[in-house]
């Protein structure tokens, strides 16, 4: 065979959780196709938004790459799914098992994304989504008149509607600006951002409500996947589950290591662990934003849900069992 | 909005029926994309300021602002290529072209033409291909679930009128003396450039 | 393939394309070159998502209340109101232009606009007052820059959505790098007016300080709702503008009633065919940018510069002569477009604040474009005071001279742009 090269883009930057999947997938792959496959590294900023990302995958300009329900809700709304909060397990290994190898994601999602050019390689988390905030939020109530910043998506401007904030969309270069002046009372980010985008300094709390974690997939694009020789295909969905463990203690070593930055850089900084008494006010209030993800997640929708849901509490309970 | 309006069929008062077809659909288009592009700059200034005043007043945000925003600035700008193109406006560094004769300059401005003409039908061309494949894509804005390609049309539409603003200019220089930058604006050193300013003025 | 790229851009830019060509013909050439089979259609979806982020609507915006002011008297009374109060000093006419091109500057996002609004009604006077002719074109040229340092500055507004840098950290960033060339400038005036022996106008009364302050009243409402706005986290920079135009419209159309409401429409057709110019540039540039990311081209100019390991300060001085020479030959923007994504990947492996390097870029860009041979001020100067090409450039070189050292002093000491972004961001 001769050489290649694969190019792989991600939307997060240099030293991000993507950015460390890449690198070992990089490694993985060249060193058992002897260096006949090369693959290329675009980190975020150099070849445009997540959204077009998406389309340069389907289109055939790139083979891989990284793709958050948050943008791939766009063009498969069923994917939104997962932009809801408390819709995945508080255990890792549950989610671990739904995310890389579940029926719902692999067997009702794939064949969505395969009918617009996509080939779902995996999925997996990158950590909490973890609130900075001006005040202590402990309540639904708390949030009343709170403006907080999200990534637009309607699904998650809807949540926090519905958890009682006031949910405000701004481009991420203006969030710590913003939060300095007053303009937004919080932003939700996981903690590797918080820490490189230093929010923790213009906030007064972190709080863990629990809600989310952050989660990817991995696409590439369905004509490269099935010109793919056979070997080469099995090669690389072994990497993909080599990757799902080893991807799994990046993000908990990440943040780790960067809530661990931030104490350093912020002592007195209150860290809240929401009870779960606390949780399941918000989770109770959120549960107003699945009507909305129903009328706008496609017409599976209330399937995609349903399975998801019914999928994880298997999960949950045989993982209790076992 | 005063403009040099051609005598139709050129300046020698020939008149010929398919210069005159098109003089008249070109007088049209002109007023359309001017229509667009006045009232696409208003529309967006009172888009952003009814989102401050909803904000302020009603401490509530426009949920459509940004996405209409995004598709007025994509029609400004197509829309608005033309128009600019018809009023012989793009920035250019003219350094080297100001030292050739007249003779000389008709002839650079009939390459320039011809060439950024076929570029702009070529654009027109791929940017429908594009515009296609978002359609067939299915996406959709997301707060206001209008079909992506929809907002996208003027792409292919400003190229192609583009495209024919330079074919004209073309058509222009072949037939009339003078150097014509458009099909409707003489070269005239005491024009101003228009460069990245907003002077708010057309000093022709 | 690098080399073809840039031979033809440099070609097609010499021989008098728009520029729009120079980048998309380069875009082309990579896409036939490199990537044979790469799918054309995406030079379209880079052209459109360059000119779609929403933060962008800020440029037609600021360009729409500054074409509202030119038309009306906002100019003129800040003239007014400068020039009784320093009129009377030694080269009391040089300062009042640098001093009016800042507060003009707190409207106007471009150094274009300045060069038109102030240069205008300020020639004639300073001519009669005996001040050279070239002296004052020259001043008017380089003061222009100073707008486009003070808040708000289309080169920030784009520098700031290509890099991701905030744009409000920008804008305040800008204040104290253009205050600075503000005291310079004037320096220089007085210096000159005393070397040349130029006569001092008589000193206003208080009687004519007190009317003209009654006019400028409002114009000085500008400073404070841009400035003001971002300060006290009430408005994004986008909304600013907005409100810049709203209260443009009340002062030009209410108070002032020197601008009509029929002539709206015309004015947002001249703001809106000035914005399609440039935007279909930062469409074009986006395409161009994303090819020469996607070939890794960056990368490979800067290790062949030998710039990977360097000292951030030589990486800044680097950054500066870049931008410099680039607009000494080519529009700010398609500069600004161009050469971002090439230093992007080293600014940020040197750790260097965007938002210093994006004051020290938009510095640059300015007094590049006021630098022969081909800096677009010039041509705009040629353009409205009617002067051949090399009486406009006459004067220029102390200007020059003292941009060039207000850019050292601001990469030797930072703190000149950060003092008052930390103030109120960190
Ligand atoms: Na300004
Ligand atoms: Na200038």
């Amino acid at each position: 065979a001769q050489a290649e090269t694969w190019k792989f883009a991600l939307e997060e930057i240099d030293g991000s959780v993507q950015d460390a999947y890449a690198e070992r997938f990089k490694e993985l792959v060249e060193e058992r196709t002897n260096g006949e496959v090369t693959v290329q590294i675009y980190p975020y900023g150099t070849l445009g938004t997540s959204a077009q990302l998406t389309e340069l995958v389907a289109n055939g300009t790139l083979q891989f790459a990284n793709a958050s329900p948050g943008h791939l809700g766009s063009l498969v709304p069923e994917v939104n799914v997962f932009n809801l909060p408390y819709i995945l397990s508080q255990s890792d290994e549950v989610n671990k098992k739904v995310l890389t190898e579940g029926e719902t994601v692999y067997n009702m999602l794939a064949p969505k994304l395969k009918d617009k050019g996509l080939h779902l390689i995996t999925m997996y988390p990158e950590g909490d989504m973890v609130w900075t905030t001006n005040k202590e939020v402990r309540s639904p109530e708390d949030f009343s008149g709170f403006k907080m910043r999200t990534m637009t998506s309607p699904i998650l401007t809807e949540s926090y509607k519905a958890m009682g904030a006031n949910p405000t969309p701004m481009p991420y270069g203006e969030v710590y600006g913003a939060l300095q002046l007053k303009q937004i009372d919080g932003q939700v980010n996981p903690v590797f951002a918080i820490e490189e985008m230093k929010f923790y300094e213009v906030s007064d709390y972190m709080i863990w409500a629990g809600q989310q974690e952050f989660t990817t997939t991995v696409v590439a694009n369905q004509t490269f996947w099935e010109n793919l020789p056979e070997d080469r295909r099995q090669m690389v969905d072994e990497v993909a589950s080599e990757l799902a463990d080893f991807i799994f203690d990046v993000k908990t070593q990440y943040a780790e290591e960067r809530l661990e930055k931030i104490k350093q850089a912020k002592p007195d900084m209150p860290m809240i662990e929401l009870t779960e008494e606390e949780r399941a006010k918000f989770k109770e209030a959120a549960m107003g934003a699945r009507d909305t993800f129903i009328e706008v997640g496609g017409e599976d929708a209330q399937k995609v849900l349903d399975a998801l849901t019914a999928e994880i509490e298997e999960t949950e309970k045989e993982m209790q069992g076992g | 909005m005063e403009r040099r309006n051609p005598p139709p069929g050129g300046r020698d008062g020939k008149s010929h029926p398919v210069l005159n077809a098109i003089s008249i659909l070109d007088t049209v288009l002109a007023k359309v994309e001017t229509f667009i592009l006045a009232y696409g700059i208003l529309l967006m200034f009172l888009n952003t300021i009814g989102n401050v005043i909803g904000r302020y007043l009603f401490g509530q945000s426009l949920y459509f602002s940004e996405e209409l925003n995004q598709f007025l600035i994509v029609l400004v700008t197509f829309v608005g290529l033309g128009y600019a193109t018809r009023r012989g406006r793009h920035i250019r560094m003219s350094a080297f072209y100001d030292q050739l004769s007249d003779r000389g300059r008709k002839i650079l401005m009939i390459i320039i033409a011809a060439v950024t003409g076929a570029v702009m039908f070529w654009l027109s061309w791929i940017s429908y291909e594009y515009v296609a494949s978002v359609a067939n894509s299915g996406k959709v804005t997301p707060a206001l679930r209008v079909p992506l390609y929809l907002t996208y049309l003027w792409v292919p539409f400003g190229f192609f009128l583009t495209g024919i603003q330079y074919a004209l200019t073309v058509l222009r220089n072949l037939r009339d003396p003078d150097v014509w930058i458009s099909w409707e604006a003489v070269d005239s050193y005491d024009e101003i450039d228009g460069t990245a300013a907003g002077s708010g003025e057309d000093r022709e | 393939m690098t080399a073809v790229m840039l031979g033809t851009m440099i070609g097609l830019l010499l021989l008098g394309f728009p520029m729009m060509i120079p980048l998309i013909a380069a875009t082309i050439i990579a896409f036939v070159g490199f990537f044979p089979g790469m799918p054309e259609t995406n030079i379209i979806q880079q052209m459109i998502g360059g000119v779609k982020p929403t933060a962008l609507i800020a440029v037609p915006m600021f360009i729409l209340a500054a074409d509202i002011v030119t038309k009306g008297h906002t100019a003129d009374r800040l003239l007014d109101l400068v020039m009784t109060f320093v009129g009377h000093i030694k080269g009391g006419l040089a300062v009042t232009a640098a001093t009016t091109c800042t507060l003009f500057g707190a409207v106007s996002g471009s150094t274009q606009a300045t060069v038109v609004a102030i240069g205008g009604p300020l020639r004639p006077k300073m001519v009669e007052a005996g001040y050279k002719d070239s002296f004052v074109m020259a001043l008017t040229i380089n003061a222009s820059d100073i707008a486009f340092l003070i808040p708000p500055s289309i080169g920030m507004i784009i520098y700031g959505v290509i890099s991701g840098t905030s744009i409000a950290e920008l804008f305040i960033a800008g204040i104290g790098p253009g205050l600075m060339i503000l005291a310079m400038f004037s320096a220089y005036s007085i210096f000159f007016a005393v070397k040349e022996g130029i006569p001092t106008a008589p000193k206003a009364t208080w009687g004519d300080r007190l009317k003209a302050i009654k006019g400028a009243i409002w114009p000085l409402g500008f400073p404070v709702i841009i400035i003001g706005g971002i300060y006290g986290g009430i408005f994004s920079p986008t909304e600013a503008a907005a409100v810049s135009v709203a209260y443009a419209l009340i002062l030009e159309v209410v108070i002032f009633r020197s601008v009509s409401i029929k002539e709206i429409p015309e004015i947002a057709l001249s703001t809106g065919l000035i914005t399609a110019v440039v935007f279909i540039l930062v469409g074009a540039g986006a395409a161009f940018s994303w090819v020469i990311s996607f070939a890794m081209i960056p990368q490979a100019i800067i290790g062949s510069l030998g710039l990977e390991t360097a000292e951030p300060t030589v990486i800044l001085i680097a950054i500066s002569i870049a931008f410099f020479v680039g607009c000494m030959f080519v529009d700010p923007i398609v500069v600004i477009l161009v050469l971002v994504p090439i230093f992007a990947p080293l600014v940020q492996q040197a750790g260097l604040d965007p938002v210093l390097v994006g004051v020290i870029v938009t510095l640059q860009v300015a007094i590049g474009s006021a630098t022969p041979p081909f800096g677009c001020d010039i041509f705009t100067a040629i353009a409205i005071f009617r002067r051949p090409y090399f009486d406009v450039i006459r004067g220029t070189p102390p200007f020059i001279i003292i941009l060039l050292a207000a850019a050292v002093l601001l990469i030797a000491y930072p703190q000149i742009a950060l003092f008052l972004r930390d103030l109120a961001f960190r």
